[in-house]
């Protein structure tokens, strides 16, 4: 009888161990994927240096460029797929091969879509990079890019946004009377895969 | 012996009471590492990057409406207004989106006036006059370029027979700038006199052709390159009165900005045969607004291109 009961208490105590343990695990589950506070300290990461590419290209033009990177007779960006978007990776410009080297190589993809307004604030979009659809932690981050009437194409067609020699440019003139001609946001989306 | 089983279990609650502290302790140190390590961004990157749209960006459309030559200054004040409201409205609207007020208000329009000689003549007043002010208390002037195309006179004594541009500061002292041929020289000649300087003569004549000079007075260049003796009113303080003598002794064109309203005789307002003056706006002020939950962000900026006076 008594070692019975010795059996069980010792049971017991081994079942408290076990569980203090199994708690001490699932409290200080902490991977990058995981959801934690420091799933949220990668999306920051990504936020900045998605956030540094976007400030470096608008520094040097390049920004502007890609915005502009437009085929008008074939109404989609220079080169892109025919869904209309490039789907492997950046465009084929200087802001391209930068979100290249920055989020290439480290399992991040990245969506970049274009948005601009019309003459009365309402809005519209194009998509520029399409990699897929976004998971859950993804994260966003955004610049403005100011194109004036007399900004040039920057692809294989001639002619400015306001004027292009054929086709359209895919925004709106949203100042007709005066020399701008629209803000376009430039929207990154990133996330791990 | 009985008290063997009160032992181990009072042991067992002894380590899982120890182990959860072990716990709460590993899980606050990496919970205060993350805290450390997390950037405290309330969003100042995005403020101060809509003051750089607008810094960058807005007056290219204010100088457009400028550049339209409108005959009446009403005009170009609603005009501009407007231009600048939907500037405004198109940049601020992604912000409200996302829940951010951002706005430019509280704008002030510094009246200027464009003075324009866009074919060359005499550098005389619209009516003939030879010894005249192109205009009277300007706070500033920019842009101030004159292309001399023939008709200098020939005189070694510059300071008597010289055609010459005087800026007057406000305490009367005098910044004269001359333009004349010299017949000992090949070149045409530059002399400049700066406030109660006294005058020096054959200035930066390594940089004349052998034709009539172009001289931008305010970025201070002869021909395009720098001039180290010509610096636009030196030894005078704002507001300028400016003045031509001896207009009658040079031919040319120019154009000059001036942040005043009171200028001399000129054709126009608006587009007219030179020389003539049109209205526009000198500066613009403005407050960036920048509203979030966590932050309010104002900055008052001046607009207005470079080579400020």
């Amino acid at each position: 009888m008594r070692g019975q009961a010795h059996t069980l208490e010792a049971f017991v105590a081994s079942l408290l161990v076990l569980g203090g343990i199994a708690f001490a695990l699932q409290a200080t589950a902490v991977t990058p994927l995981s959801a934690s506070t420091s799933n949220q300290h990668v999306g920051n990461q990504e936020r900045a240096a998605a956030l540094g590419v976007m400030d470096a290209a608008e520094g040097n033009g390049t920004l502007t460029s890609a915005v502009v990177f437009w085929n008008t007779s074939g109404t989609k960006f220079e080169n892109a797929s025919a869904s209309g978007t490039y789907n492997n990776g950046g465009p084929p410009n200087p802001f391209g091969r930068a979100l290249n080297e920055t989020f290439g190589e480290e399992r991040t993809a990245f969506n970049v879509v274009v948005r601009y307004r019309d003459e009365n604030g309402s809005r519209g979009s194009v998509p520029m990079v399409d990699m897929g659809s976004t998971t859950d932690d993804a994260t966003v981050a955004s610049r403005s890019v100011v194109l004036f009437d007399d900004t040039a194409l920057s692809s294989s067609s001639s002619g400015t946004v306001s004027a292009p020699t054929n086709g359209t440019f895919y925004a709106p003139d949203a100042d007709p009377d005066g020399v701008l001609f629209n803000v376009v946001e430039v929207r990154i989306v990133v996330w791990r895969i | 012996m009985n008290d063997r089983g009160q032992l181990l279990l009072v042991t067992g609650f002894a380590i899982a009471v120890a182990i959860v502290a072990l716990v709460l302790l590993l899980n606050t140190a990496i919970y205060t590492e993350n805290l450390a390590t997390r950037s405290i961004d309330t969003g100042a990157g995005d403020a101060l990057a809509y003051r750089d749209t607008v810094e960058d960006d807005l007056w290219r459309v204010v100088e457009f409406e400028n550049e339209r030559e409108y005959a009446a200054r009403s005009t170009l004040r609603d005009n501009v207004s407007a231009r600048v409201d939907q500037f405004t409205m198109v940049s601020s609207m992604r912000h409200l989106e996302g829940g951010v007020s951002a706005n430019v208000t509280n704008r002030t329009l510094h009246d200027g006036t464009w003075l324009r000689q866009n074919a060359s003549r005499q550098m005389t007043d619209a009516s003939g006059t030879a010894n005249w002010t192109v205009a009277t208390d300007a706070d500033g002037v920019r842009a101030f370029e004159m292309n001399t195309t023939g008709g200098l006179t020939s005189t070694s004594s510059p300071a008597d027979d010289a055609f010459n541009v005087t800026v007057r500061g406000s305490g009367g002292n005098e910044w004269r700038f001359y333009i004349y041929d010299n017949p000992a020289l090949p070149d045409s000649e530059l002399a400049v006199k700066n406030g109660t300087g006294t005058l020096e003569t054959n200035v930066c004549s390594g940089l004349l052709p052998s034709v009539p000079p172009r001289v931008n007075f305010t970025a201070g260049t002869v021909e395009g390159s720098d001039c180290d003796a010509l610096v636009f009113a030196k030894g005078t303080t704002p507001p300028y009165d400016i003045e031509i003598t001896y207009g009658d002794r040079a031919e040319g064109t120019y154009n000059a900005t001036v942040n005043t309203t009171n200028v001399g005789t000129f054709n126009g307002p608006g587009p007219a045969s030179a020389p003539y003056e049109v209205p526009v706006v000198y500066s613009l002020s403005v407050d960036v607004v920048y509203q979030t939950p966590e932050l309010e962000y104002r900055a008052r900026i001046r607009l207005a291109p470079g080579a400020e006076t």
